[in-house]
């Protein structure tokens, strides 16, 4: 067995009741940063509680690091886990609160962690106030320390970065990044895809609690094969482009907006790629502008869950 | 609408301060902060604990302010709060609705306090709820709604009353990425079509930028950038091209001739000479590249932020 | 039809007439009043503001009742309009305990205060508009049964003259006025400490329940003056009722029934303004924006 660290689903549901939360979902999750992608009501943060072991598959296994997070609490040491909901902070400091976690992980000197973790998420392991008086943002950063403060191999993240500004939003995003590069299992949900897109393109998708899509964003759009690929193009000679590009059998409709923009869709994005420069220099066409419009995280994501 | 650049002190702004100033104790939370705000869609930034939420409630008339000058909408928030207050339509952060009344009679409720007559408070209250998209939904216990929902009925219940001015702060927190587009498309709607001054406080630079005329950074208590959305990027154009493969080689073609190129990952950066996109277009065909992407690169919003301020 | 349309169903300017501001705080007085009454909510909403009222409501009736059967036999009130408000006491304290947390304790437990401040209110508006509810409110429950008892009894012959009554009428919107003036203050006072309503109904319940017994038991054994039972506010309310119609409660032994009845108005004056005083101050400092 390979001693990477791995988070393993496979046929993994959930019921409550009438309600099926999580139906059949299955992936393999290694090291380096995944994200968890979603409507609301996906069923992401019940998927997040069954990989670290806070409620019980109805059917199906989680495995982290080869184990049963539910049975075997010495796994939990690995997992750090940054829950969505609010949680209820007694009147500790950061520092207490944190230490008291790394206690709890059996760490051999829990201060000394504690203010490394709350110094890698930016606080000032210091300050002696409250939790209560934080703000969202800092809460939030807590609640990642405390998730961190025992280095585990596995983390899981869910919506880590609510409530936080842009520079906040932006180092966290880079420590993700790192501890995935790291060698750690990050696994991320979040609903800003711009960021997603930063941290990484290996995502997977859940929708009406199903897994609807898995692997590299990109690729994934590669396979999305039914729906043509969009291109915005902007030239000083569009209506000679466009005809050139019909006739090469490069694109399949074209829309033709304000003076000097086209809108190209095309079945195979590949020989759109190859053929538009040479057709525009044929054509004495200038490109000042090509544009892909549905390849990003935010088109694959619509596709994907709107089907 | 777009923002009217500052050099036109006739066209009246919609928020005007200058050199506003309020301590709390020791703590200064706004040292001088100069603005002019609107008309349009404007996004106000800023670290948390730079300032804006202070802003926020010394425009409201909420908090008084220690010194400097502030108008809104024509009044002085420490004189006439009351009569701005009737004038703005707000919709907080926080998803906190009263559980027990319905999403209709929580929307007419609040444009009745706004002042309107009760008819006309319950036929607006009604569109409102239309507009963002609330339909049988809306006869349901707020209580019961999911965040997506609230955060549209806070929206309906800050334009019902038809208000000159709507704050919205963090409109699109907790929703989904398509709820997030939704959102944002009728935020922009409300302000071009509807023609409503927004002001909209968030910690997403890429939605900002998307749907605002104009933008306020607040860092340390003061205003460190702020414009309309064109004039705050503008910087070095250039150009950002990515072909599908053998980049360096395309690079190396163009310095041939005479282009600086920089090569980041699979992209290359160019700068916005002479003849440059014909180089492009001739160097890649005469490869025979895949060409992916030709793209203008101006700044983005994320550039200024993370520039200004420091 | 002559021309084909099309209509446009988009966002539509209001031009209409907008209230003055002021009448914000009587917007938010019905719809705080109707809401604490159950009135727009669910069934079980109605139910203790619909008992305690009928319980306030069954001597009255029970009066009006065997009056009418008895052809007035009696020749005496069954209960007398200045006895009722002693009578009807405990109701009145579960009414005021029921109501006033119910209009000030949720807007602070959800964001609902904050939205208000938002508008064309401030604190002391905001305040003014839910004195106004509780008040209204409880000049419901101290009124009305009075009302009805006079009227019954006007249309069944059984009262005084046309000039008494038009007295009476007087003195039971007086005595309703200070006794709701009272009962209002003080479960407002209450109600501003806690945004949990069954709290703030039990501190009501014992605002009424425990300085009583403390002035008393001090004025019992330990000699301690009469003025000292203005603390009983309960008794101070009935005690100034019985003097408005004129009677004196049939055992007239009470410290607050040697007292005067300019001290007895003035006191249940006093705590009115004190108790809605202290309502104010506590909404000065909370915190109503996150």
């Amino acid at each position: 067995m390979s001693d990477e660290p791995r988070v393993v689903a496979e046929g993994v549901s959930k019921w409550f009741g009438a309600l099926v939360a999580v139906s059949d979902v299955s992936f393999d999750v290694g090291p380096g940063v995944t994200a968890l992608l979603g409507p609301n009501g996906a069923g992401k943060s019940t998927m997040f509680r069954m990989l670290c072991g806070l409620a019980k598959p109805s059917k199906g296994t989680v495995r982290v690091l080869g184990r049963d997070p539910r049975a075997d609490l010495a796994v939990t040491r690995s997992i750090g886990l940054v829950p969505q909901q609010e949680s209820v902070f007694e009147r500790l400091s950061a520092r207490q609160f944190v230490s008291l976690t790394a206690k709890l992980h059996g760490l051999r000197e829990p201060a000394e962690n504690a203010e490394r973790a709350l110094e890698t998420v930016g606080l000032d392991p210091a300050d002696p106030r409250p939790l209560p008086t934080f703000s969202k943002g800092m809460r939030q950063r807590v609640k990642v320390a405390q998730a961190m403060v025992h280095d585990p191999s596995v983390l899981v993240l869910d919506e880590p970065l609510t409530g936080l500004d842009p520079r906040q939003r932006a180092d966290l995003v880079e420590l993700f990044t790192r501890l995935g590069s790291e060698g750690k299992c990050v696994i991320v949900s979040s609903h800003v895809l711009a960021e997603v897109e930063r941290i990484g393109s290996r995502v997977l998708v859940m929708s009406r609690g199903r897994l609807a899509a898995a692997g590299d964003f990109r690729e994934l759009r590669a396979l999305m094969d039914d729906r043509p690929m969009r291109v915005r193009v902007r030239t000083d000679r569009p209506h000679a482009l466009a005809g050139a590009l019909l006739e090469q059998r490069a694109v399949v409709a074209v829309r033709l907006d304000g003076d000097d923009v086209l809108e190209l869709d095309t079945a195979d994005a590949r020989a759109l790629a190859h053929t538009i420069a040479p057709v525009a220099r044929e054509r004495d066409a200038h490109l000042y502008e090509v544009r892909p419009l549905d390849a990003d995280l935010e088109g694959v994501f619509r596709y994907v869950v709107e089907r | 609408m777009s923002a009217v650049p500052d050099s036109e002190p006739a066209f009246e702004r919609v928020i005007s301060a200058r050199d506003v100033t309020k301590r709390y104790g020791r703590t200064v939370a706004l040292a001088g902060l100069t603005a002019d705000i609107g008309p349009g869609i404007t996004g106000l930034l800023g670290s948390n604990g730079a300032g804006k939420t202070t802003f926020m409630s010394i425009v409201l008339g909420l908090r008084t302010r220690d010194a400097g000058e502030l108008t809104v909408l024509g009044h002085d928030p420490a004189t006439a709060g009351i009569e701005i207050r009737s004038r703005i339509g707000y919709a907080p952060e926080h998803h906190d609705l009263p559980a027990e009344l319905s999403a209709s009679d929580f929307v007419r409720h609040l444009a009745e306090m706004h002042l309107l007559p009760g008819r006309a408070a319950m036929q607006r209250a009604n569109e409102a709820l239309w507009l963002v998209g609330l339909g049988e939904e809306r006869f349901r216990p707020v209580g019961t709604m999911s965040t997506g929902q609230r955060q549209r009925v806070k929206l309906a219940s800050a334009i019902a009353h038809d208000p000159e001015l709507v704050l919205l702060d963090e409109p699109t927190d907790g929703l989904d990425p398509l709820q997030r587009t939704t959102m944002l498309d009728l935020i922009r709607r409300i302000g071009t079509e509807f023609g409503l001054h927004i002001v909209v406080s968030s910690h997403h630079l890429e939605e900002v930028e998307r749907i605002c005329d104009a933008v306020v950074i607040v860092e340390g208590g003061v205003v460190v950038r702020a414009g309309a959305m064109a004039d705050v990027r503008q910087g070095p154009e250039g150009l950002v091209v990515e072909v599908d493969d053998r980049v360096e080689e395309l690079a190396a073609l163009l310095r041939e001739h005479g282009l600086e190129v920089v090569v980041d990952g699979s992209r290359l950066l160019l700068g916005a000479d002479e003849g440059v996109h014909d180089a492009v277009r001739d160097a890649v065909a005469e490869l025979g590249l895949g060409l992916r992407r030709l793209e203008p690169r101006g700044r983005t919003l994320e550039d200024v932020y993370m520039g200004a301020g420091s | 039809m002559s021309q084909a349309q099309l209509f446009d169903l988009g966002y539509r300017e209001y031009d209409g007439a907008r209230h003055r501001p002021a009448l914000a705080i009587l917007t938010l007085a019905l719809f705080t009043a109707k809401r604490v009454l159950g009135l727009g909510r669910g069934a079980r909403h109605k139910v203790l503001p619909a008992i305690t009222l009928a319980v306030a409501f069954l001597p009255a009736l029970v009066s009006v009742v065997v009056s009418v059967v008895t052809d007035n036999l009696l020749e005496e009130d069954l209960i007398s309009y200045g006895e009722y408000t002693f009578f009807i006491g405990s109701a009145l304290v579960l009414f005021a305990a029921l109501v006033a947390p119910e209009a000030l304790c949720p807007d602070r437990r959800s964001g609902m205060l904050g939205l208000y401040l938002a508008g064309p209110l401030d604190r002391t508006r905001y305040l003014a508009g839910k004195a106004l509810a509780v008040f209204g409110v409880m000049t419901l429950i101290t009124v009305s049964p009075l009302l009805f008892m006079l009227l019954a009894f006007v249309l069944a012959g059984y009262a005084p003259g046309a000039g008494e009554s038009v007295e009476l009428l007087l003195e039971i919107v007086a005595s309703g006025l200070a006794t709701a003036l009272l009962y209002a203050s003080l479960s407002l006072a209450v109600s501003s400490f806690t945004t949990r309503r069954a709290a703030a109904a039990v501190a009501t319940v014992l605002l009424f329940t425990v300085p009583v017994t403390v002035a008393r038991t001090a004025i019992d054994s330990a000699d301690a003056p009469n003025e000292l039972d203005l603390m009983s506010f309960g008794f101070v309310a009935s005690e100034l009722s019985y003097r408005i119609f004129g009677e004196t409660p049939e055992e007239a032994d009470e410290p607050i029934s040697q007292l005067s009845t300019e001290l007895v108005a003035g006191g249940l004056l006093a705590a009115s303004v004190a108790a809605l005083f202290v309502c104010w101050l506590r909404y000065r400092r909370i915190e109503a924006f996150r």
